[in-house]
């Protein structure tokens, strides 16, 4: 891993599109702002894995297609 | 086109009805075409199946069906990079977990898929500051359930 030491309002540049800046540093907190093109998203990793696992989660869904939506259909009545 | 499946066979599909994703599904980077298969019945199930993989598909629902009031706001590159002229364009889906506790499925209203049905455009958008779950449950009971725990839990 890099490690670069930054202060509060220095950036770093990932490639020749990602900005990367340090926006103020608390004690044990550090807000961070990211300046980067559409096509590349930014996530909390937490948020990130959350989300990717409950998609691996939903792509199980089990064949028997009928009998699921009626088991949904009864669960949102 | 045909679209192969497995589990509703192959279907011969309009190329005009795929739907391109511009960023993948998370966790499923290699595929970025699906089509909307309609479910049975008078709810708003469907499922999104990928043209890709014949065994991906996702059971998809229209969020309102469990927060009426589900509201997602757009910033200006998402409304761009689905071509959408206004907002108030897009389609809404949630994606649907179904576990083997069938008193746990499951919607996620954290990452809705957001859809242009004019340019047959999607995404999965991550609501960074909404306070939606992940693991919003369908049954009112697993829901409170669900709920009385992360508030114990941020209490903590």
């Amino acid at each position: 891993m890099l490690v670069l030491t930054r202060k509060e309002n220095e950036s770093i540049m990932i490639g020749d599109t990602v900005e990367v800046k340090v926006l103020e540093v608390k004690e044990n907190q550090v807000r961070i702002g990211v300046v980067a093109p559409r096509e590349i998203t930014v996530h909390r990793m937490e948020v990130y894995l959350a989300i990717q696992r409950e998609n691996i989660e939903a792509a199980k869904a089990p064949a028997k297609t009928e009998e699921l939506h009626k088991l949904i259909q009864q669960q949102l009545k | 086109m045909k679209v192969k499946t497995t589990r509703f066979g192959t279907l011969e599909t309009d190329e005009k009805k795929i739907i391109h994703f511009t960023q993948p599904i998370l966790g499923f980077s290699q595929c970025h075409r699906y089509i909307l298969i309609e479910g049975p019945g008078e709810g708003k199930i469907w499922w999104l199946q990928s043209c890709d993989r014949p065994e991906l598909a996702f059971i998809v629902m229209d969020p309102l069906q469990v927060v009426p009031d589900y509201e997602v706001r757009l910033d200006e590159s998402e409304v761009e990079d689905l071509h959408l002229e206004k907002a108030e364009e897009a389609c809404l889906l949630t994606i649907v977990v179904v576990p083997e506790d069938k008193s746990k499925i499951r919607t996620n209203l954290k990452a809705p898929i957001i859809y242009n049905p004019k340019t047959n455009l999607a995404k999965q958008v991550v609501l960074h500051e909404s306070d939606y779950a992940v693991q919003h449950f369908l049954t009112a009971a697993a829901e409170e359930a669900r709920v009385e725990t992360s508030d114990a839990s941020s209490d903590a």
